[in-house]
């Protein structure tokens, strides 16, 4: 239990002006997504992200990494739920201060006072440290950390840096991915709770390509008993005693399916039968990562086990829908690790067509060669499956696919994306499902154009 | 006929899509018949100088361009005997970098390189990072993506692979992008560079079989798909 900080005169000023800007915003029809309300609530009380989150009893958690981060958060809130927690939560991926910032004043009345247990931040890893300084973050969960964020920061060491210092400033308990070698080296002074992958059923493979790593003492390369997706499994190095740490939080006997996964969820060494409604080896460590944080935040593993279950998929986070009677999967794909995972999921639906939307816009990152680092060579198992590419980069795409092994024949390059649903939407059997991958501003537009066809995605 | 590519560091240098110019050199070579080897070559591991027709040497994080740049000295004079047999080179961004003279950081040492380009490179005080497009002597255009922070300054025994049409290049001053000298290809253009540049693929490739097979014809391939990207891309702002 934290105490709880005393709001400032300030402070209140701040939600009510956020306040009326957002619902001024919304009047006008500027949509989601803007922030302005954040800005000018920063403006009128620089602290007042620190003061407001500081009224809940059980403090802040914050969940950052590469991949995975709004799942995690997602299927944290399932089993939040379902232990009877009340929580802020920045729940439309507004991961920067900002947007954090306005998220919080939203979950605030207008005398600004916040009636949840605890925050659940959802946080870019640049913007970790800015936020540490204004709140108190009792955990910091790190997913992973995939080498792809090259456009952005530099280099992989720069996001590390800025992780470790934010978790450094408020001595945060680190609650980590033991099979992660990357995450591994981060916060080596702090207290740590560890979740991983003990074991998979027969037959069940490794995910996506592997990826070499290297060893955060001695700088050697990261040897391996067991690969189970990118960088992350049993792992040690050669050149020192830096291993895998023992997960307190494990899963064993994981089995997947195109839709599901299955597993024994060990807490405290006690067991749970789970099942997760989402495909892949990969969301099965988002709900070993959401599980650790509930179990530290104190729910039981009754809560945890039925909160996996109950969990529904997030905004374009592997999300079925019906359009016009027909099956629709959309799974956002914006790194090469994550495009991986999604055509393995694709590939396991014998019944699929692929629609691929390609933006370069800055939230999309720019520097689209992470196409040629994805394995879009698994689709060459979907015989004679025509493939849509869209967007502003559809002409790199029909190329990525045709060098993958894609005859050319079957590729149709349409660059307006409603043009692209339309058509492959009227060409789609009964039987067969449109697996819809748009990286994340063709998402955004896919959410407009779904809605003028009457249907709506989650987070809208 | 066999084409025999040494990808070198492949394991340590696998950013920014460099794995598509191996892809696409050895699929345009598939197409036509010819029977590809591609060989990952680590550090440490020996390459036959007498073998490979063709070496690449991707781009990587500051902290392996150090170790890269170890392992690259004391192989420099196996790789300048298969230069001189004939086999082509091509680098991009950090290995671009280290086929020049030196590297030299704004502190620290200087990364002695191989010198197999008379070029070198400074750290600069902004990171260069867009779209690019140049034009070739030959009027033909090359696109790509750059993204690197080292200014690469050309010496006299070294042509620029183009003139800087979008973009940054060598170093953002003279207009300049790329280095070629003989078979020996520098470039700050990944993307990735080959795919979308199928008649520069091309001409390495003849370039490298040439080493064991003499000048050869490539037989024609539809590129439709390729040069309808490399038309997009012309259109992207910087
Ligand atoms: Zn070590």
């Amino acid at each position: 239990m934290t105490e709880k900080t005393i709001l400032t005169l300030a402070d209140r000023a701040a939600v009510l002006v956020a306040k009326l800007a957002a619902s001024s915003i919304r009047k006008l029809g500027l949509g989601l997504g803007s922030n302005l309300p954040g800005r000018l609530a920063l403006k009128v009380s620089p602290n007042v992200l620190g003061h407001l989150s500081g009224q809940t009893t059980r403090g802040v958690i914050a969940i950052t990494g590469t991949n995975g981060k709004s799942t995690t958060s997602g299927i944290l809130s399932s089993i939040l739920r379902t232990a009877g927690f009340t929580f802020a939560h920045n729940r439309q991926g507004a991961n920067l201060v900002t947007g954090i910032t306005a998220s919080l004043i939203e979950s605030a009345d207008w005398n600004a006072n916040i009636a949840a247990d605890l925050c659940l931040f959802e946080i870019d890893e640049a913007a970790l440290p800015l936020v540490a300084q204004q709140v108190i973050i009792g955990s910091v969960v790190v997913t992973n950390l995939f080498r792809d964020q090259l456009d952005r920061f530099g280099e992989l060491d720069t996001t590390a840096r800025l992780i470790n210092k934010g978790i450094g400033i408020n001595q945060s308990l680190a609650i980590l991915n033991a099979d992660d070698p990357n995450v591994c080296q981060l916060a080596p002074e702090v207290s740590h709770l560890f979740f991983g992958l003990e074991s998979v059923a027969a037959g069940v493979a490794a995910e996506g390509n592997m990826e070499l790593a290297y060893c955060g003492k001695c700088g050697k390369e990261i040897s391996y008993n067991r690969v189970f997706y990118g960088q992350m499994g049993h792992w040690y190095c050669q050149g020192c005693d830096f291993k895998r740490p023992d997960p307190a939080i494990y899963a064993t006997d994981v089995e997947v399916s195109a839709t599901a996964s299955r597993f024994k969820l060990f807490i405290d060494g006690k067991a749970e039968e789970c099942t997760l409604p989402l495909p892949g080896l990969f969301n099965v460590y988002n709900a070993l990562a959401a599980a650790a944080a509930a179990f530290h935040l104190g729910a039981t593993r009754e809560a945890i086990r039925a909160g996996l279950k109950a969990y529904s998929t997030l905004f374009g986070r592997s999300e079925r829908l019906t359009i016009e009677g027909k099956s629709v999967i959309v799974q956002l794909i914006k790194n090469p690790a994550g495009a991986t995972q999604a055509l393995a999921s694709c590939i396991r639906d014998p019944k699929a067509r692929l629609l691929i939307a390609i933006n370069d816009n800055l939230a999309d990152g720019r520097d689209i060669s992470w196409l040629w680092d994805a394995d879009f060579e698994q689709l060459t198992a979907l015989t004679d499956t025509s493939i849509t590419v869209s967007g502003q980069r559809a002409e790199d795409m029909a190329v990525r696919l045709k060098y993958a092994g894609i005859n050319a024949d079957h590729i149709f390059t349409v660059p307006k994306l409603a043009q692209a649903v339309t058509q492959a939407l009227s060409t789609l059997g009964a039987d067969e499902t449109l697996w819809l991958m748009p990286t994340y501003t063709n998402l955004l537009d896919l959410q407009k154009i779904l809605k003028s066809m009457g249907v709506s995605m989650s987070g809208t | 006929m066999e084409f025999r590519i040494a990808h070198l560091y492949a394991h340590f240098l696998n950013i920014y899509g460099d794995r598509g110019n191996i892809i696409t050199l050895s699929q345009r070579a598939k197409w036509r018949g010819i029977e590809v080897k591609v060989d990952a070559i680590d550090i440490g591991q020996d390459a036959d100088p007498d073998y490979y027709d063709f070496y690449f040497i991707g781009g990587g994080q500051d902290k392996q361009q150090i170790v890269i740049a170890e392992d690259l000295v004391k192989r420099a004079s196996t790789l300048k005997t298969a230069v001189a047999g004939g086999a082509v080179v091509l680098t991009v961004c950090g290995g671009y970098q280290l086929l020049g003279h030196y590297y030299r950081p704004h502190e620290g040492p200087e990364l002695k390189g191989i010198s197999l380009l008379d070029a070198y490179t400074v750290a600069g005080n902004r990171r260069m990072i867009g779209n690019v497009v140049i034009k070739r002597d030959d009027d033909t255009t090359l696109v790509g993506f750059e993204n690197h922070s080292g200014k690469t300054f050309l010496g006299k025994d070294v042509q620029p692979l183009g003139k800087i049409v979008v973009g940054n290049g060598n170093n953002g001053e003279d207009k300049s992008e790329g280095a070629c000298q003989g078979t020996v290809y520098g470039t700050y253009l990944h993307g990735s560079l080959l795919p979308k540049n199928p008649a520069f693929a091309d001409h390495l490739l003849i370039q490298a079989l040439a080493r064991r097979y003499g000048a050869i014809k490539l037989a024609t391939l539809d590129d439709a798909l390729e040069l309808q990207a490399h038309k997009r891309a012309l259109t992207l702002p910087a």
